[in-house]
């Protein structure tokens, strides 16, 4: 056995998670979990109306019920400022109501009580009279002239919030008009909720030394600090967050809600430990929603089949504040990667935002920042075009695909996509899948008058934010960081400054540092999450571990093998030169059997360093990406539609993904299945609409349907590795692909099994209703 | 016996409260709960079995599952009072000291978990789905863990954990190779 | 959400008139536990300990008659908050008198805002539906035995 060979744990091997122990047990440490001796429970007071005036706020029969303490309204946080906070967007956010509630579910007041059970009797207790005011439900009649301001506060005199586009708007206009073939089409694609199965909360401490501590659910602890300490005044010294387990994430943890804040400020008045945990009903009514894009898109192309020009229009519903998680620069996302998998020469994208009486967000739902939506749109465009143009829709892409050769390439819109083999990816689902048999079967079908569709999806994501030129939340530059320091006996410790939700960090960072440092996976620990420790770093979402953090690994391990290797020519009697690095160990070049390992050398790093060299053995590293990744895939769905019923039954989903190099090949198939999962959801079955009242129609996981293993489809996966020429290691992360890839596929399977109907479009969720309407509504005329 | 150090419930006022007898994880317990306070609430909050989640407050999610006389019953819709007498079992309860039980196993081998949060109301639900049907097949393992949402997995590897679960429960019973 | 019904009473108008018109009395006809009072011949206040679903709580209500036709007509309007919900409801009972039996038709709008209203329509119009039914059964049941 070589040593190399002997690596435990190394890049591209599937080793079983370190962090498992524990949650395997029942021994995670989740929010929830932190007990502190004297802790007081944090409950909410929440608002029934979309919109209303509060005439009232009485406290007094509150404070009666046995074992409330305080009760926290609007009027007390404006006396220390608090009653407002800025969103990542630069809006402003309510922390409490002082006048009025702007959309149902808001929080109105917070009790606090010496358990959860008098907590609640305390919020029941807490009486407030509300006059109704008229209610801004749609994002289009918020427009209109005459719908009521719903932030006169701003000084608004409408409800606009934004105009952004990008792109050549008079050569797209030409190349549309000059196309022989351009298709219209309208999508919605609704608010849905990303719903982790643990929701939200924090436990806030004030220590005798004035430190405050936060064990709080959040996927950017540090960000969440140095906000914090611009907020409230405090020294960022004395701020710690803590972001223990966290049970899911995906981006519905990267906002602060008005919660943190009232325990916060529970734990400062009353000198006591205070928790506040949700309940799911707060968290589908009053946290981030994700999408609510009205899109009107419009694609051009030639009669053979050559795409043209694509110009999209985009009305954003943002709520009654602009509170979205994404980068300063970019208000609508990266929605500009719309363009997709294709060479455009020209495209050009406008989007509005608008106030509603909703609640407010713009998150991701395990996407990069409307990459979802863009991603959706340009999939079931091209899908449609090949319907118009009667090509089948795998040709069409084939023949438009950005060819291999092209990259690095300059899309229309002005992203530099790293590198990419599109068709590669494309031929490799229909291998899988059987797609010429699949055809043939769906012809005979047809004739038979059986609905069955084939989808298909080639998705380009980008992922990694992000270059610290272009990207940064609040002014703080989006780099991400690693620090690794090895023992004297050679086990290492690293602390990164992103933050695992279920990704796995603890074993392929580890993996990382494993390759780099030729040390076995087992003795590598890593911590994440505590700002006290770990070094700055904007945290995990948009499925930028890797690309950032984990690159930063790895330089710093490089960093760290460069001292290491002038301690091993030391070691060794030879000249630093005459040293090289390889399988795994330090060698004298041409002479194999001279060598030293990273043990030998971290041992005398403490013991016996050359002369003039420091001691120890350690490295930082902050991490400024060059430019973005951009994974991809293709993913073919087929589709059964029971024309009885509407019901539609996916018989098979292909999944063919493309993240580059691949750390742990076990824990990427995982996050693609749970990917593809939240693809299918908010395709089949996630929704949150509103009545016209403003009332949240899907409160509760009664209303809010998750798909559970029987919905869900059998996933089937599979890759092509076209790695990055300019990450470290080659990856580009894979957490939120499938998310973005897999309700095009889905949705285009469903509307070609529909073909004979006429229809060009259904707005997702595909409810059994709406497709039972299509069938029956054809059938009967 | 363990006697809970909590005795007096922390609320005075005109709440009610009794007295009950339960056996946990094979430990009995005699503590005094309000009615009305639920059993996830006793398992996590008196007796500190943080392994017990709770996900949505309403019995969708299963995150908070556990054994009752081998049952699995969603703690969150149950009132502690409605275990007196009973046996729970919870996902500190699956382990016998330092051996794992085959589900937790077979969990970590088929990365049956990410986030970890809905795994140990998975795991219980898969226990009584295995004790009542030892050799389940695919769809017979999807409909029987149909009561927990999880969020993370896309349950491909979760109905390969309780496959290979299956298989590691069966070996011994056969008598071995 | 529209809610209608109607029912007969071994009892004359002027009774049923006088028994609506009296809050505690036909209050004290809701099944769930509960305490009214009136603020002046017009108006009148309390709490009432109810539930759907999963939902349960106590919802305060105001109560105020909009219009009084003796014997004939009556309209209420109800305002309440509790369960983290918002109610709204205007209530009209028609009254006719046919040798000394009555038959009331009433009919109006609920308005329902916050977690009772977001469990959808199915859910909430079965219990008002119940509960209607059965403030209205046991007021005929004291009319008939008073």
């Amino acid at each position: 056995m070589t040593p190399a060979e002997a690596l435990h744990g190394g890049i591209g091997q599937s080793i079983p998670r370190k962090e498992d122990a524990r949650f395997i047990r029942g021994k995670g440490n989740y929010v929830d979990d932190v007990d502190l001796p004297g802790t007081l429970f944090l409950d909410l007071v929440r608002s029934p109306y979309a919109h209303a005036k509060i005439t009232a706020l009485r406290k007094e029969k509150a404070l009666a019920v046995p074992g409330v303490l305080a009760v926290i309204t609007g009027a007390d946080l404006a006396a220390a400022k608090l009653a407002w906070m800025p969103t990542l967007m630069s809006d402003t956010q309510m922390v409490l109501p002082t006048d009025e509630v702007m959309f149902q579910g808001q929080e109105v007041a917070g009790v606090v009580a010496t358990d959860r059970y008098a907590a609640a009797d305390g919020v029941a207790a807490v009486e407030v009279d509300y006059e109704p005011l008229p209610v801004v439900v749609d994002p289009f009649r918020a427009l209109e002239p005459g719908a009521p301001v719903l932030r006169a506060d701003k000084g608004k005199k409408d409800n606009h919030i934004w105009h952004w586009e990008v792109g050549d708007k008079a050569a797209t206009e030409k190349a549309l008009k000059e196309s022989a073939v351009v298709i219209k089409e309208r999508l919605y694609i609704p608010r849905i909720h990303v719903s982790s199965i643990e929701t939200c909360g924090c436990v806030a401490q004030v220590d005798a030394m004035g430190k405050l501590t936060v064990w709080m659910t959040t996927q950017a602890p540090h960000a969440i600090r140095t906000v914090f300490a611009l907020v409230s005044g405090l020294p960022e010294n004395q701020i710690r967050i803590i972001s223990p387990d966290i049970g899911g994430g995906f981006g519905g943890k990267v906002p602060v809600y008005p919660g943190y804040v009232i325990a916060v400020v529970a734990a400062l008045t009353t000198g006591q430990p205070v928790k506040w945990v949700e309940d799911r009903t707060g968290n589908l009514t009053a946290d981030s929603f994700a999408r609510d894009y009205h899109i009107e898109a419009e694609l051009g192309a030639t009669k053979d089949g050559k795409l043209t020009a694509l110009r999209v229009k985009t009305l954003a519903d943002h709520g009654y504040t602009d509170a979205a998680a994404n980068p300063s620069k970019f208000p609508a996302g990266l929605f500009h990667i719309i363009t997709g998998s294709y060479p455009f020469a020209t495209a050009f994208v406008e989007v509005d935002a608008a106030y509603t009486n909703k609640p407010p967000g713009g998150i991701a739902y395990r996407c990069s920042f409307r990459v979802t939506e863009a991603a959706y749109t340009i999939e079931r465009l091209v899908d449609n075009m090949a319907h118009q143009l009667k090509m089948d829709p795998a040709e069409l892409r084939l023949k438009n695909f950005i060819p291999p050769e092209a990259f690095p390439f300059q899309s229309a819109l002005g992203w530099t996509y790293d590198s990419g083999n599109y068709g590669g990816a494309l031929k490799k689902a229909m291998e899988m899948i059987g797609y010429d048999a699949l055809r043939k079967e769906q012809a005979e079908k047809r004739r038979r008058g059986e609905l069955m569709g084939i989808g298909i999806s080639s998705f380009t994501e980008i992922v990694g934010a992000g270059p610290a030129k272009q990207f940064d939340i609040l002014g703080l530059k989006m780099f991400d960081s690693a620090e690794v320091r090895i023992h004297p006996t050679g086990k290492v410790l690293a602390r990164l400054g992103t933050k695992s939700q279920g990704q796995g960090h603890e074993t392929t960072y580890a993996q990382i540092l494993a390759e780099e440092l030729g040390i076995s996976s087992d003795y590598i620990t890593i911590e994440e999450g505590d700002t006290d420790t770990a070094p700055y770093g904007l945290g995990t979402y948009a499925s930028r571990s890797t690309p950032t953090s984990g690159a930063a690994a790895a330089v710093a391990a490089r960093k760290i093998r460069q001292k290491a290797a002038r301690i091993a020519a030391h070691l060794l009697e030879v000249s630093p030169d005459d040293i090289e690095w390889k399988d795994h160990k330090f060698q004298v070049k041409g002479v194999p059997d001279k060598s030293k390992t990273m043990a030998e050398v971290a041992f005398a790093a403490y013991t016996n360093p050359p002369e003039g060299e420091e001691a120890g053995l350690e490295a930082v590293d902050y991490y400024n990406p060059p430019n973005l990744t951009f994974p991809f895939g293709s993913y073919i769905c087929v589709v059964d539609i029971d024309k009885e019923t509407g019901q539609v039954k996916v018989r098979r989903f292909v999944a063919v993904d493309d993240c580059g190099v691949i750390i742990n090949p076990m824990i990427v198939e995982g996050q693609i299945h749970g990917g593809l999962t939240m693809g299918f959801a908010p395709a089949m079955m996630e929704e949150i609409p509103y009545d016209a009242e403003g009332n949240n129609r899907a409160g509760s996981f009664l209303e809010y349907l998750l798909p559970t293993a029987v919905e869900t489809p059998k996933w089937e996966t599979g890759k092509t590795t076209t790695p990055s020429p300019h990450h470290p290691f080659g990856a580009k992360g894979v957490g939120e692909s499938a998310t973005v890839g897999a309700p095009a596929a889905i949705v285009n399977a469903v509307l070609d099994a529909l073909e004979p109907y006429g229809v060009t479009n259904i707005d997702i969720p595909l409810s059994a209703h709406k497709v039972w309407k299509v069938i029956h509504s054809k059938d009967a005329a | 016996m363990a006697i809970d150090a909590a005795e007096v419930p922390r609320t005075p006022g005109p709440v009610t409260t009794r007295t009950i007898h339960v056996t946990v994880n094979g430990v009995s317990h005699t503590s005094t709960v309000q009615n009305r306070m639920l059993l996830v609430s006793y398992l996590r909050e008196r007796l500190r079995l943080t392994g017990t989640h709770i996900g949505c407050d309403t019995a969708h999610c299963g995150a908070c599952t556990v054994l009752v006389d081998g049952i699995p019953v969603k703690s969150c819709n149950l009132f502690a009072v409605q275990v007196d007498g009973r046996k729970v079992q919870t996902v500190e309860g699956l382990a016998s000291g330092a051996t794992l039980h085959p589900i937790q196993e077979a969990f970590h081998e088929e990365h049956g978990l990410q986030c970890g949060y809905c795994t140990p109301g998975m795991m219980l639900a898969s226990v009584a789905l295995l004790a009542h049907n030892p050799n389940p097949t695919e769809d017979e393992i999807r409909r029987g863990i149909s009561g927990n949402l999880c969020r993370c997995t896309g349950y491909v590897n979760i109905v390969r954990a309780i496959q290979h679960a299956a298989q590691k429960m069966q070996t011994p019973a056969k008598g071995g190779p | 959400m529209h809610v209608e019904g109607d029912f007969r009473v071994r009892a004359t108008a002027g009774r049923v008139y006088a028994f609506f018109l009296d809050p505690v009395a036909f209050t004290d006809c809701i099944d769930d536990p509960h305490e009214f009072h009136p603020i002046d011949a017009d108006h009148f206040e309390g709490t009432v300990t109810t539930g759907v679903a999963f939902i349960r709580g106590t919802f305060r209500v105001r109560g105020s008659y909009l219009a009084k036709t003796p014997t004939t007509a009556l309209r209420v309007r109800l305002q309440g908050t509790g369960l983290g919900s918002g109610l709204d409801a205007d209530l009209e009972l028609a009254l006719t008198d046919t040798a000394g039996e009555t038959s009331l038709r009433w009919q109006g709008e609920v308005r329902l805002s916050g977690p009772v209203a977001t469990l959808g329509e199915r859910m909430v119009r079965g219990t008002v539906d119940k509960k209607a039914a059965a403030l209205f059964e046991n007021a005929r049941r004291k009319l008939e035995t008073a």
